[in-house]
C-alpha cells in the first residue's frame, strides 16, 4: 500500500529543511573561503602555531633549485566554502556598501569589509598551519579583488599591504592596519618575520609566498600559494607563450 | 549536411616548374598539399618565386623581437664601474646581486663609451660595462654594431624626471604596473593605459595589408605568398593584428609544423610525391580530400580554409629552409651537408660552451627557433614578402631568487645567440647578391626592468630598463670608429632619486625616461612605416612625448 500524498510532501519538505540548514551551517562556519582550484605548496610540513619551528628539510642550493617542493593537501582546518557565498561575493560594492551592515565605516572615510578583517585576524593563529595563512592572505587579496575589480597595482609588499589597509581608490578595507603582523615599515611578515612575498602574475592572479622557516625565498621551505609547480617560480619562469603545437 | 566535393588532385611533384609553382603558391586552396615534403629541388622553387612574381626584394626588411621572458635584471646587464659616481651605490644598494668589477674587466666586457645622455660620461674613461657573459655584445657594440637604449618602458604619458609624488599620482599610468602578464602585453600593445587589443607589430601588418601601402615610397608585400609575421616561439600578442584581420604562423624549430600523426614531413604518408599505398597513406589522403571539401557552414568552410593555409604555409616554409640550407659554408665544420648558417650557430655554441655538439638538434631550443629565423630571411624570396616581422623569446628573467647563479647562463645564451645572427646576417649578405645586412634588425624588450635593491636572494619587478638592438642598419647609424653613444637617457642609480618611482617604498624602479612608442617608432620608421602613419600605430605619441624620430638619443637606426 503507497503511503498517502500528504505524507511524502511532508517526508521531502523536511528533508529540504536539513539540506538547507547544513549548507547554511557550512557557510556560516566559514565565511573566508578559498577557491579549490589553488592551493599552498610547502616542501614540509610546520608544527602549528610554533613560529620558532626548525626547517626539517634542506635548502635547495643554486644546482639543485629546481626542484618542486611536496605539494600539502589542504589544512585539515573547517572546510571552506567558495567566496561566492561571501557578502564581496554576494554583493558588489557598488550596489550595496552604503547601507550594508556587514561594513563598518571609519571617520577618515574608511569602508572596513568586517569579514575579510575577521579573516586577517585569524593569520598566524595559534591553532593554524602556516599554509593556512598564505591561503588566507589570497582570501584577503580576493575580497580586494572582488571589490576593485583588479589585485592590489604594486610591486612590493608595503604598497600592496598599504592598497590592503585602505589606501585605494574606493577607500575600502580588508586588512586591517592595526594587525600584530605588520612591522614599522608597514610590512606584513609571515611566523618567522620574513616579509611575505606577493608576486604579480597578472592584474587578476597574485601569488603568495612566504619564505619559510629558513627565511630566504627561493628554498625549498619556501610556503607559496601558487597553481603554478613551485619549480617555475624558482627557475625564473613565468607563464610562456603558447606554443600551439606538439614538437 | 550538405557537402560539395571538389576535385582533388594527387600532385606528383618530383619536378615542380616555375609556373606550376606560381600557381599552386599564389592561389589559396588549390591542393598544395604535398608539396612540402616532396620539393626536391629548392632552388627551382626559389629562382621561380624570385624571377617571375614581380616581387621587388631589394626593400626587404626584417624586423626581428627577441623577447627575454620575465623581466630581466638590466641592472646588471649595463652596469656603472670604475670612476662611475654611481658604482659605489651599486655595491652598496645591490650587495650580493652586485656584479664584480675584476669579473667585468677579466671578461673584457668594458665598453668605450664617450657619449650619454647627450654629454660625456659622468667620471670620464670607461666607465660602463656589460655583464659578464656578454662578451660578444660588448665586443660588437665597441666596433659601433650594437646599441643600447637606456631606461626604456611603458608609459601613456611622459613622466618627467625627479616628478613629485601628486603628481605622478595623478599621471595616466600603464595598467597593473609590476604584473608580468600586464606589462607582457603592454610592451607589444605599446598603449598601456589601455586593455590590450592589438600588438603594435600587428597594427603595422594592417597598415601594410593595403597594397601597394600608399605612404610607401616601395610597394610592400604585394605578392605575399605567406603572413608577415611570424613567430618561432607560439603565438604572441606582439603579432595580434586589429580584429585577428592577419593571422601569424608559427614555426618550430625545424620549420613548418606538419600535422601530426603522419611522420616526419609526412614520411609516413607520402611517397615519391605520391601518397603511399598503406593505411597511413590512405588517411592522409582522406584528411586532404576532406579538406578540399567546400562547406555551407561558415565554421567548417573557415576551419578548412585554416588547415589549407597551413599546408600552403609548409610549402613556404620548407622551401624557404632550403634556400638557406644551400648557403654552403666555405670549410665545413658539423655539418655534412656544408649548411653554412647551421655551421655558424654549432661554432659560436661549442666555442663558448667548449662543447662538441656536432648536429643543430642538439643546440638550446631557442638558439634553434634564432637558426630558424635566419634561415626564413635567406629564403624570403619563397615568402613573398617584402617585409617580414618575426618573434622569438627566452624565458627564466623572473629571478626573484637565485638571480646571479640563474642569470648568468641565460645571458651568456643570449650573447650567443646576439653573435650567431650577425653572423648568420653576414654569411647572407656575402651569399645572396639582393640582400644586404642592414636589412633586418634585431631588437631586445623584456617585461621589465627589475628592483635596484635586492630582496633575500634575488631582484623584483621595476619599470624602465635598458634595451639593446643589433644588425646591419644599426652599423649604419652610429658607424664604426665613430663616438659610442648610450642611447635613451641613463637613470641616475639612486634609491629615491630623481629617476626612482616616489613614495616610501623606494627600491629603485626607474620610472622610464624613453617609451616604449619612442622606442618602437624609431624601429618602425626603418621598417617603412611613414612618419604620417606614426601616431596610427603608436597613438600615445601625440601625448607630448619628444619625437622619435627627431629626438637626439634615438638615433640608432636610420629613418626610412
Amino acid at each position: 500500500m503507497k503511503p498517502p500524498k500528504v505524507i511524502l510532501i511532508g517526508i521531502g519538505v523536511l528533508a529540504l529543511a536539513i539540506i538547507t540548514g547544513m549548507l547554511w551551517r557550512s557557510a556560516s562556519e566559514n565565511p573566508g573561503s578559498t577557491p579549490a582550484s589553488r592551493q599552498s605548496t610547502a616542501a614540509t610540513s610546520h608544527s602549528p602555531g610554533d613560529p620558532n619551528t626548525p626547517p626539517a628539510s634542506k635548502k635547495l642550493d643554486q644546482s639543485t633549485s629546481s626542484q618542486s617542493p611536496v605539494s600539502v593537501p589542504p589544512p585539515p582546518s573547517k572546510p571552506r566554502g567558495p567566496i561566492e557565498h561571501t557578502t564581496a561575493g554576494k554583493k558588489p560594492y557598488d550596489t550595496g556598501i552604503k547601507n550594508d551592515p556587514r561594513v563598518s565605516h571609519t571617520n577618515d572615510g574608511k569602508h572596513v569589509f568586517n569579514e575579510s578583517i575577521a579573516i586577517a585576524r585569524q593569520l598566524h593563529a595559534p591553532n593554524t598551519e602556516p599554509e593556512e595563512d598564505v591561503s588566507r592572505l589570497n582570501d584577503i587579496v580576493t575580497f580586494y579583488r572582488t571589490l576593485l575589480k583588479q589585485n592590489p597595482e604594486a610591486g612590493d609588499n608595503q604598497s600592496i599591504v598599504a592598497a590592503l589597509t585602505g589606501e585605494n581608490e574606493k577607500n575600502i578595507v580588508v586588512f586591517p592596519p592595526d594587525h600584530p603582523a605588520l612591522n614599522g615599515n608597514g610590512q606584513l611578515l609571515d611566523r618567522w618575520q620574513t616579509p611575505y612575498f606577493f608576486h604579480a602574475l597578472s592584474g587578476n592572479e597574485m601569488e603568495i609566498f612566504s619564505a619559510g622557516p629558513d627565511q630566504i625565498m627561493g628554498t625549498n621551505d619556501d610556503i607559496a600559494f601558487t597553481d603554478r609547480d613551485h619549480s617555475d617560480f624558482l627557475q625564473g619562469l613565468t607563464e610562456e607563450p603558447d606554443p600551439g603545437f606538439d614538437e | 549536411m550538405k557537402k560539395s566535393p571538389k576535385k582533388f588532385e594527387i600532385h606528383t611533384p618530383t619536378k615542380i616548374d616555375r609556373r606550376s609553382f606560381l600557381t599552386r603558391s599564389g592561389t589559396a586552396g588549390l591542393g598544395i598539399s604535398g608539396l612540402a615534403a616532396t620539393l626536391a629541388n629548392m632552388k627551382l622553387v626559389s629562382e621561380a618565386t624570385a624571377s617571375s612574381s614581380g616581387m621587388d626584394m631589394s626593400k626587404y626588411k626584417a624586423l626581428i623581437c627577441f623577447f627575454l621572458g620575465g623581466g630581466c635584471d638590466m641592472n646588471n646587464g649595463l652596469i656603472p664601474i670604475g670612476n662611475h659616481p654611481q658604482r659605489a651605490s651599486y655595491d652598496n644598494d645591490r650587495g650580493f646581486a652586485a656584479i664584480p668589477e675584476a669579473d667585468i674587466s677579466t671578461a673584457g666586457t668594458e665598453l668605450n663609451v664617450t657619449d650619454v645622455n647627450g654629454t660625456a660620461p659622468p667620471g670620464g674613461g670607461n666607465v660602463y660595462g656589460l655583464h659578464p657573459e656578454l662578451q660578444n655584445l660588448a665586443s660588437r657594440f665597441n666596433s659601433g654594431q650594437a646599441a643600447f637604449i637606456a631606461n626604456c618602458g611603458t608609459l601613456a604619458v611622459p613622466l618627467a624626471e625627479g616628478i613629485s609624488l601628486e603628481d605622478y599620482q595623478a599621471a595616466i599610468k600603464p595598467i597593473q604596473l609590476f604584473s608580468h602578464s600586464d606589462q607582457v602585453n603592454e610592451w607589444f600593445s605599446s598603449i598601456p593605459q589601455n586593455p590590450f587589443i592589438s600588438g603594435w607589430a600587428g597594427r603595422i601588418a594592417q597598415l601594410f595589408q593595403t597594397a601597394p601601402y600608399a605612404n610607401a615610397p616601395a610597394s610592400i608585400n604585394e605578392h605575399s605568398l605567406s603572413s608577415m609575421l611570424m613567430t618561432a616561439a607560439g603565438s604572441t600578442d606582439l603579432l595580434v593584428a586589429p580584429g585577428g584581420a592577419i593571422p601569424q604562423y608559427a614555426v618550430n624549430r625545424t620549420g613548418a609544423i606538419n600535422f601530426a600523426g603522419y611522420g616526419s614531413d609526412y614520411a609516413n604518408a607520402l611517397s615519391g610525391g605520391q601518397y603511399d599505398t598503406g593505411a597511413t597513406g590512405d588517411r592522409f589522403r582522406a584528411f586532404e580530400g576532406t579538406v578540399n571539401y567546400t562547406h555551407d557552414h561558415i565554421l567548417e568552410q573557415g576551419f578548412n580554409g585554416i588547415v589549407k593555409s597551413a599546408r600552403e604555409n609548409e610549402a613556404t616554409i620548407g622551401a624557404a629552409t632550403g634556400v638557406a640550407d644551400a648557403i654552403t659554408t666555405p670549410s665545413a665544420n658539423y655539418d655534412p651537408q656544408d649548411r653554412q648558417l647551421d655551421d655558424i650557430f654549432l661554432t659560436v655554441y661549442n666555442t663558448r660552451t667548449s662543447s662538441n655538439v656536432t648536429d643543430t638538434t642538439g643546440l638550446p631550443n631557442d638558439m634553434e627557433e634564432l637558426l630558424m629565423i635566419c634561415k626564413l630571411i635567406a629564403g624570403r624570396e619563397c615568402l613573398g614578402n617584402t617585409h617580414q616581422v618575426f618573434f622569438f623569446n627566452l624565458g627564466g628573467f623572473d629571478n626573484h631568487a637565485n638571480l646571479l647563479a640563474a642569470q648568468a647562463p641565460l645571458l651568456e645564451q643570449v650573447d650567443m645567440m646576439i653573435e650567431a645572427f650577425i653572423q648568420c646576417m653576414d654569411a647572407i649578405d656575402a651569399a645572396q647578391a639582393n640582400f644586404d645586412k642592414n636589412m633586418a634588425t634585431l631588437f631586445e624588450a623584456s617585461d621589465f626592468n627589475r628592483t635596484w635593491t635586492p630582496n633575500t636572494s634575488g631582484t623584483d619587478h621595476a619599470w624602465g630598463t635598458h634595451t639593446f638592438c643589433v644588425g646591419g642598419a644599426v652599423e649604419d647609424a652610429i658607424g664604426a670608429g665613430t663616438p659610442k653613444k648610450i642611447h635613451g637617457r641613463f637613470p641616475v642609480l639612486e634609491v629615491d632619486g630623481p629617476n626612482d618611482v616616489p613614495g616610501n617604498n623606494n627600491r629603485g624602479r626607474w620610472i622610464p625616461q624613453i617609451s616604449t612608442d619612442q622606442y618602437y617608432a624609431r624601429l618602425a620608421s626603418w621598417f617603412g612605416v611613414a612618419s604620417a602613419d606614426m601616431e596610427t600605430i603608436f597613438p600615445n605619441l601625440a601625448n607630448g612625448f619628444t619625437d622619435p624620430l627627431t629626438h637626439p638619443d634615438l638615433n640608432f637606426l636610420p629613418l626610412s
